[in-house]
């Protein structure tokens, strides 16, 4: 679904609402923090490219955590509060029907960091006078270029599980977490949309 | 019934396209096929301009493009040439025109290849059957610049690439604009996936004899991205091709020329649906300059003269036709 221009109006001071800035800062720092933490494991046992690939995984999720940390103007949000619980169960690891454990964890993590990127792309949402200058609007910048970063090296590892072990496998393990990351994102939209 | 903004949503293989068809019913048919990071509105002055010209015009977001879906994981070249034939297929037309540009074009000579029996003639415009080395590193280099800048750094290679000074001039000021607009409606999985299709690409050249229908070529003079060679390999390639050579164009012109290629297009459909196609000498490996004005036809390139050269080369006299 192409969204655009979901935040805003800004405020007197140009800025993204708060409340707009800490609910959608929220969602990030739980979607790539689970990331990070995921990604970080699973390099501890696996080997080769797709440890190579996991550790950049968690290092740019890292990364991105912080700079939303930074970036946004943190305010009270009940919303954010009351979905917390359904939100940080449905980050937690998978196991993928059919390899042994740990090729299962790895392709979960990998499954979850391509969900994330390929679902969850805030820079659109900007209203096109906000300043680049403004550290909300520079972490998003920062979320859609090295999100993008992870993009190659996480599809083709994916790709060449697929070549590995049954396809359909691979392939079920990115859509659940495609369904389920886009299902956390229709909320957190929905409710960007709506009033404070 | 038409959904949001006219558009319709067609299920092909378990996927979404969205697409839509104006002109009158049972008007001649021609469906445009975008380029890599284009989607449907982009032929909007086309599509207005073509009806009004008495045709029926079908535009639509491939997969991975715009508001159709976009495969996370996999995407094959061929999934876009069965998109095209059920757009083909839901237009009710016996037979269509399809007019394809770049990567558009590529998938257009694949349809027309494989389902050549649905088509009145065919319009390839910024194309190429095959990746000469040029072509096959600048894909490489936009590819990882995609991968590593996003695609607002993809952008911003392609404008200057595929855009004239004359176009660009004017709207330096407004090119945030441009780019936003092509940033909102293109995600980069999706692009990547586009892109990363032509990883084990294999040429088509020796199966573009297999193309019957009239075939109009459309090269931008100064296009470097898909250069004159490749479009005369078209043209060579295809039995009733007909090269065509857009003035002052580089790889985009489609963009900077709107009523030019809607004039270029309407003219070749009427010349193929009236028989005058042949009664003018066109196709069958001509090579033309197309006009100034859009209402014009294209002149026979100047005789005796090297086409595919820059400067005025004389084509040595053993060669000459």
């Amino acid at each position: 679904m192409m969204v655009q221009s979901v935040l805003g109006p800004l405020d007197p001071a140009g800025r993204v609402p708060p409340w707009q800035q800490t609910r959608l800062g929220a969602f990030l720092v739980a979607g790539y923090g689970a990331l990070a933490s995921s990604a970080s494991a699973q390099s501890l046992w696996t080997h080769g490219p797709v440890a190579i690939a996991l550790q950049q995984q968690a290092a740019v999720a890292s990364g991105i955590v912080g700079a939303i940390m930074r970036g946004v103007a943190w305010q009270w949000d009940p919303w954010w509060m009351a979905r917390a619980s359904v939100s940080q169960a449905a980050w937690l690891p998978r196991l993928a029907h059919g390899p042994d454990v740990m090729r299962g964890l790895a392709l979960d993590s990998l499954a979850l960091g391509l969900a994330i990127v390929t679902v969850v792309r805030p820079a659109p949402l900007l209203p096109p006078d906000a300043s680049p200058d403004d550290p909300f609007v520079a972490a998003l910048g920062l979320v859609e270029l090295e999100s993008g970063r992870l993009l190659q090296p996480n599809l083709r590892l994916l790709r060449q599980m697929a070549e590995e072990m049954p396809r359909s496998v691979v392939e079920e393990a990115v859509e659940a977490r495609l369904a389920s990351v886009q299902r956390l994102w229709n909320a957190v939209l929905a409710s960007l949309a709506s009033s404070a | 019934m038409a959904g949001p903004g006219g558009y319709d949503v067609l299920e092909v293989n378990g996927r979404r396209l969205r697409w839509r068809i104006d002109g009158a019913a049972g008007a001649p048919v021609l469906v445009f096929v975008n380029g890599l990071t284009q989607y449907a509105e982009l032929w909007t002055v086309h599509r207005d301009a073509l009806v009004a010209h008495g045709f029926r015009v079908v535009t639509f977001d491939m997969f991975g493009q715009g508001e159709s879906d976009k495969p996370a994981l996999f995407i094959e070249q061929e999934d876009q040439v069965a998109a095209l034939q059920a757009i083909v297929v839901a237009t009710g037309a016996e037979r269509v025109f399809v007019a394809g540009i770049s990567f558009g074009g590529l998938i257009a000579l694949r349809h027309a290849i494989k389902h050549g029996d649905r088509l009145a003639g065919l319009a390839l415009l910024s194309s190429f059957a095959s990746l000469s080395p040029q072509l096959r590193l600048l894909g490489g280099t936009l590819l990882q610049g995609l991968a590593l800048g996003g695609i607002a750094y993809l952008q911003d290679m392609l404008l200057p690439m595929n855009l004239s000074d004359a176009w660009l001039g004017p709207r330096l000021d407004q090119l945030g604009e441009v780019k936003r607009a092509g940033f909102v409606a293109n995600d980069l999985f999706a692009l990547q996936n586009l892109m990363e299709s032509f990883l084990h690409f294999r040429p088509l050249t020796p199966e573009l004899p297999r193309i019957a229908c009239p075939t109009l070529v459309l090269n931008g003079e100064f296009d470097f991205l898909t250069p004159r060679s490749l479009h005369d390999e078209l043209r060579r390639g295809i039995p009733d091709a007909e090269l065509v050579i857009v003035p002052h164009a580089y790889h985009a012109f489609t963009l900077e020329q709107p009523a030019l290629v809607a004039g270029l297009l309407a003219g070749f459909m009427r010349d193929v649906l009236s028989g005058a196609w042949r009664g003018k000498g066109r196709g069958e490996g001509r090579v033309a300059v197309a006009p100034d004005a859009p209402s014009q036809d294209p002149e026979p390139f100047p005789r005796g003269f090297d086409h595919m050269r820059a400067i005025p080369v004389r084509v040595p006299r053993a060669k000459r036709p």
